[in-house]
């Protein structure tokens, strides 16, 4: 049989492959082509960029849990201009699709960040992350759908490059916010972030995080993202990217058959750093096995009642 | 330019010795790690296959026999991670990355390394001082090692370095010197002196003892190289979990570096402890 074709299309843009990394477990890709090589991606997804520079919460930002971590990292990044100035000349020879992602703490601040990101060469998509559990404002803003959708459609009105809406799973409807993203004029969503946790060191009774609450990732949070993703994917007509714990070829198939367009995938890269690369070889493997031409043919698949 | 990290090959566990209660040598083979790695240097290693202990463990690179092959750590059996490693078997391979991080460094003009190690933070400091003791110059470095440990038992029980001066500390006294590795360093200063700038001093261990030293430093008017410990993710920059604040700091931002990519080794005077 012919290799199975991989590609897949969000936003009219068509990505060579469904896997991307996910943001803020990849930097800004100088780092991990030191491990793999970026030009095998379906896309690279930056680290959360703001309009001013932020320098990120103090040690221990991280805690291991059972399969899988905690962090509070806080956002660290260079701000938007230093971002510009020092990192895009790399991540536009990558030859991946570059998706910058943007964070602010009011819709201003996406605003003026998604505006000066939308004239730089070498951006295919902008993803806005409406969802960090790290920063008061994100979870208080994220979680709500009035909020959602007025940020989205903030940013549409002013900015060409196709939107991604990054969804928090810290709400008891992470549909509604999937729907007010839609309505707001997002391309595509992609969900889930993390989820809000924390862990107490029990000899000295204090938090494991500087932050007291980090985000929870890696495989312990797989079966939640997963139903967030089919429960979005049948409610909303933009395509979805499914993100949560994702670590092989078996999870990409998964996510697919739950209507995911594409994932991400983030926490998996700690452990083994070419687990994206690992990911798509076992995801051509299952497609050839179960002799199915194209990956777009598994997308929704799944047989629902 | 881009220097590429190995991360196809596993390490093969070829030897191991027990050197106290809690302390093993382990010895892998790895081409890529034995021929790279560098004093400061350190190796991710991956315990286990499932998901517990979930993140690999970073583990400074103790010594490399090129030749064979070969790498070794020096391991202390603290955790579920470290006991997995203290129970792996002759051939037994892990998933591992590296050599990661940057290397210690002696200016050229230089002609004393004094090295305080305190516990654990011994390995890449031994491994620098078998490095520095190769370099071949009219007047060759004196090397001074310090090693603290908290009694004769936890000593870790490592070959000597012909040409390198060691000593002792306890914090019980049971052998050699009777305090901390600073207070040594201190004692050992007040009968040295050596030359301010024709000398480096290099320190891993600890977190308190790292501040008492970083402090005797500054104290002193060294220049000084400390080697730190941090949680870490990734091991080689995308995570940014492993932060240290650095200098300078300005209102309302701190500056934080990256122990595993912009160190592991910094500058005494750049880090805040």
């Amino acid at each position: 049989m012919k290799t199975p074709d991989l590609r897949v299309t969000v936003a009219g843009i068509a990505l060579a492959n469904p896997v991307l990394t996910a943001s803020g477990t990849c930097g800004t890709g100088e780092e991990l082509a030191r491990v793999l090589d970026l030009k095998k991606l379906g896309g690279f997804v930056t680290k959360s960029i703001s309009v001013e520079p932020r320098s990120g919460h103090p040690a221990p930002r991280l805690a291991e849990t059972a399969a899988g971590m905690l962090n509070c990292i806080g956002l660290q990044n260079v701000g938007v201009e230093q971002f510009i100035a020092e990192k895009m000349d790399f991540l536009r020879t990558s030859g991946t699709r570059v998706i910058v992602n943007v964070v602010g703490r009011q819709i201003v601040d996406y605003v003026a960040c998604a505006q000066r990101l939308d004239r730089i060469p070498g951006i295919d998509f902008l993803e806005l992350n409406l969802s960090c559990p790290n920063v008061q404002e994100g979870l208080d803003n994220g979680a709500n759908p009035h909020w959602v959708n007025q940020c989205v459609s903030a940013v549409r009105t002013i900015i060409k490059l196709p939107l991604i809406a990054k969804l928090t799973p810290n709400t008891h409807d992470i549909v509604g916010l999937a729907r007010a993203a839609e309505d707001g004029g997002a391309d595509a969503v992609s969900a889930i972030n993390t989820l809000l946790g924390t862990a107490i060191d029990i000899e000295t009774r204090r938090p494991r995080l500087s932050n007291v609450t980090g985000g929870l990732s890696g495989p312990a949070i797989k079966p939640v993202a997963l139903a967030c993703v089919m429960k979005i994917a049948r409610a909303v007509k933009i395509p979805v990217i499914g993100i949560g714990g994702i670590c092989s070829g078996a999870d990409v198939v998964e996510f697919l058959l739950a209507g995911a367009t594409a994932v991400q995938i983030g926490t998996a890269t700690f452990r083994r750093p070419t687990a994206c690369l690992e990911a798509i070889s076992q995801l051509r493997e299952y497609l050839q096995t179960h002799k199915i031409p194209r990956v777009t043919d598994i997308i929704g698949a799944a047989k629902l009642p | 330019m881009i220097r590429h990290i190995t991360t196809n090959k596993p390490a093969r566990l070829v030897h191991t010795t027990s050197i106290n209660k809690t302390l093993r040598i382990l010895v892998f083979h790895h081409l890529q790690i034995a021929r790279n790695a560098r004093p400061g240097q350190f190796v991710q290693i991956l315990t286990s296959i499932g998901l517990e202990p979930f993140l690999p463990r970073p583990m400074s690179v103790f010594s490399t026999q090129p030749r064979e092959g070969t790498f070794a750590i020096l391991c202390a059996v603290i955790g579920p991670a470290t006991e997995r490693l203290a129970r792996l078997a002759i051939g037994d391979e892990l998933p591992i990355i590296g050599p990661l991080g940057n290397v210690f460094t002696f200016p050229r003009n230089c002609e004393h390394a004094v090295l305080v190690a305190g516990g654990v933070g011994l390995p890449p400091l031994d491994f620098w001082a078998r490095r520095l003791n190769t370099i071949k110059r009219k007047n060759p470095p004196e090397i001074t090692l310090l090693i603290g440990a908290r009694s004769n038992t936890e000593r870790p029980r490592i070959a000597k370095i012909n040409g390198v001066r060691r000593w002792w500390s306890t914090d019980d006294g049971s052998f050699g010197f009777h305090g901390n590795v600073v207070q040594l360093l201190q004692h050992l200063h007040t009968e040295n002196r050596w030359p301010i700038e024709k000398t480096v001093i290099y320190g891993c261990g600890p977190r308190p003892m790292l501040q008492a030293l970083q402090k005797w430093i500054i104290e002193n008017d060294y220049p000084g190289q400390l080697s730190l410990e941090e949680m870490m993710a990734c091991g080689f920059g995308v995570c940014s979990g492993c932060a240290v604040p650095v200098r300078p700091a300005r209102e309302g931002y701190e500056k934080y570096k990256r122990v595993c990519y912009d160190g592991p080794v910094f500058d005494a005077r750049e880090v805040f402890l």
